[in-house]
């Protein structure tokens, strides 16, 4: 009998909530276990004798109750699932394919700003993401793509003094600074 | 304190600050009548703009955004039966049956009406109560915020997850991510793996977008619809506006429920969602013709409208006397609040009492222009809902993008996107993030707060706070007792349904 796609998505969820809490567990359980080795050399030592607790303290102490609660959850987890049935990993990436691609236009998005600096960045993210999401016509596409970078530049960065970074590239650099500057003393009186 | 609420005054002569509130009003409708995106998302993303302006002017922009994104949720759940946020599920029971009646634009106006009330007699009451509450607050020492605190962590995790369990883990999580960094105690730096980016800690504002504007972005493409929102929306059928005489007999409704959102607000990590649920059963419970609950009832609409709105008043208190944000929008307003230089807690009142006062009252009278624009917008926002997902998410996704950038670090995006992904993932798996978040902001205040009850204690902690301190002793033994609570009901639910 096939199962239908909403029994697959519980079912999915419930493997992934599983998972989760063991990588919380086990992640947060080794911090709090390890956590005088991610302490740097350093700080007062006169503070830390006066108030008697190290820089350690406080972030084992949160970290050591997370992991004792997601193993509290893990367990319970398990107790409730119909045998080892849970452990079958059903998720199936067409369910999801829209946000594993979405996902990876924001990483290209975030690794492309460094370099080509935010104009020419988002001006590529929105172009394609915007055609991701069904805008098959090339005109409003363009249209759309160059005018949210410049006016969200011109109001962050000249309205609200914002900074955003520039295209590594100078002769670029210098084509988005003399637009911002041609639209500041055309739309800014004075 | 009677000084400094009339200077307050002095500082509410400035045009800026109305036409910010009315910018951010005008934002929140949009944003709250298209049921993909939530206020949430629209105060985290559009905070820096706040960082930029004066405080009497940016603060009072988000709360704008917040108010009318309440009621803007109200606008596709009757019209279409789609809430545009989770306060506006309750109005979903009599709204689409109004318009299905030829009584769509009764529906809105109701939901207008009721809202502004809500919200007016909230802020007025917040108003009243906030200076004697700032004053007791001046009288309790750190071991007394550090188990307010406590107890207030428990309470936002008991009730903001499916399940507790969650919640905690979510809280501590939240805590860990706050004690990156360097210690502000001892000046020790602590977890940065290395990085440089993170010596001065996880930056708020990209942990804010990171989980409240990316998971958002991530789930609205989950569908593969062009629009959030496929139905036709014909406004011409909306019929005749409300008459005077329609509104009268949900007075009462709306103030009953005005009272139970302003006590719900009160109290950390309950929210809107709860106070229109209760405020759609108060007004049911006493209508003499509850029968007509769920088929098209105007107070059925007059109900949890009041009652959600009521609640963003009341949330104010606790956030601005004790520095304990109680929910999502409160977490990126205490942030708002430190940007500017002010740190919410008990002595805020004390160091910019004309400030407080001005900002609280420019929340009352933003009620006036929420009135007025909604009257004007109710109409285009009803058609806007229709507007394409092709065009909003790149737009959200740019904005985010500036958010991040906004601390003048590039790296911050990359722990944007990090945080992004990885909240996404969490909540696909039921963790509801706003403890983590309450729990992140409230991480320096704990290890002060708790770094200075041990000093106190000299070598006795636990007689020190339960035996000396009788009202740090209260909030403990009460989450103490909530969580025993908690934990015994899980287990009779479990026993029963396996007998």
């Amino acid at each position: 009998m096939e199962e239908s796609p909403l029994w697959h998505r519980r079912h999915g969820a419930a493997v992934l909530e599983l998972g989760i809490a063991v990588v919380v567990a086990i992640g947060t359980g080794y911090l709090a276990v390890a956590m005088p080795a991610f302490v740097h050399e350093g700080g007062i030592q006169e503070a830390q004798d006066f108030i008697r607790l190290t820089p350690v303290f406080f972030p084992r102490l949160s970290f050591g109750l997370t992991s004792v609660i997601s193993w509290i959850l893990v367990f319970r987890m398990l107790r409730a699932a119909p045998g080892a049935h849970v452990l079958q990993f059903s998720f199936r990436a067409r369910d999801y394919a829209n946000v594993l691609l979405m996902s990876a236009l924001i990483l290209g998005y975030a690794g492309l700003l460094p370099v080509l600096g935010y104009s020419l960045a988002t001006m590529v993210a929105v172009a394609a993401t915007t055609y991701f999401l069904g805008m098959r016509s090339l005109l409003p596409l363009l249209a759309f793509s160059v005018v949210t970078p410049v006016a969200t530049r011109f109001i962050f960065e000249r309205l609200l003094a914002i900074s955003l970074p520039l295209c590594r590239y100078e002769p670029i650099a210098e084509v988005e600074q003399a637009l911002m500057r041609f639209l500041a003393t055309t739309l800014i009186p004075g | 304190m009677f000084e400094a609420f009339l200077q307050g005054f002095s500082l509410l002569l400035r045009i800026d600050t109305y036409v910010y509130i009315a910018l951010g009003l005008t934002i929140g409708m949009f944003v709250g009548a298209m049921p993909g995106l939530t206020t949430t998302l629209a105060v985290a993303v559009l905070l820096p703009i706040s960082f930029k302006l004066e405080p009497m002017v940016g603060i009072p922009f988000l709360i704008g955004i917040t108010k009318g994104g309440i009621f803007g949720g109200s606008i596709s759940a009757i019209l279409v039966g789609i809430p545009g946020t989770g306060a506006s599920i309750a109005t979903t029971f009599d709204g689409p049956a109004l318009t299905r009646q030829g009584k769509g634009r009764k529906a809105l106006e109701m939901a207008l009406y009721s809202s502004v009330t809500g919200d007016l007699i909230s802020d007025v009451i917040t108003l009243m109560l906030i200076g004697p509450i700032a004053l007791l607050t001046l009288l309790i020492g750190p071991p007394e915020v550090f188990a307010i605190i406590i107890f207030s962590l428990v309470l936002i995790s008991s009730v903001s997850s499916e399940s507790g369990i969650k919640g905690g883990i979510a809280a501590f999580l939240g805590l860990g991510l706050g004690f990156i960094g360097t210690d502000a105690t001892t000046g020790a730096t602590r977890l940065t793996f290395g990085l440089e980016a993170l010596t001065g800690g996880i930056p708020l504002i990209p942990l804010i977008i990171g989980v409240f504007a990316i998971p958002e972005i991530l789930a609205a493409v989950e569908s593969r619809a062009a629009r959030f929102i496929d139905e036709h929306v014909d406004l011409s059928k909306a019929g005749e506006r409300l008459r005077w005489h329609e509104l009268r007999r949900s007075i009462r409704t709306i103030l009953r429920s005005t009272l139970i959102g302003t006590g719900i607000g009160v109290v950390p990590g309950v929210g809107q969602v709860v106070a229109a649920f209760v405020g759609y059963s108060a007004a049911k419970r006493a209508s003499k013709h509850p029968e007509t609950f769920g088929k098209g009832e105007l107070d059925g609409i007059a109900g949890p409208e009041a009652a959600n709105n009521a609640v963003n008043g009341p949330t104010l208190v606790p956030l601005l006397t004790l520095g304990i944000p109680g929910d999502n929008i409160t977490a990126i307003l205490l942030g708002a609040f430190v940007a500017h230089g002010m740190r919410p807690g008990p002595q805020i009142f004390q160091e910019q009492g004309p400030l407080m006062y001005a900002l609280l009252l420019s929340f009352i009278i933003a009620n006036v222009i929420f009135l007025l624009l909604g009257l004007f917008l109710i109409k285009p926002f009803a058609q806007a809902m229709q507007m394409k997902k092709a065009y909003l998410l790149p737009l959200i996704l740019a904005l985010a993008f500036v958010g991040a950038l906004s601390t003048g670090d590039t790296s911050d995006i990359g722990i944007m996107v990090v945080i992004g992904l990885c909240s996404y993932v969490m909540r696909k798996a039921g963790f509801d993030l706003a403890p983590l978040v309450i729990a992140f902001v409230l991480a320096e205040p704990i290890e002060y707060t708790l770094s200075q009850s041990l000093l106190y204690a000299h070598g006795s902690p636990f007689h020190y706070l339960f035996a000396d301190r009788p009202i740090a002793s209260f909030f403990l033994v009460s989450a103490l007792i909530w969580i025993a609570w908690l934990t015994a009901r899980a287990s009779i639910r479990r026993h029963l349904s396996r007998h």
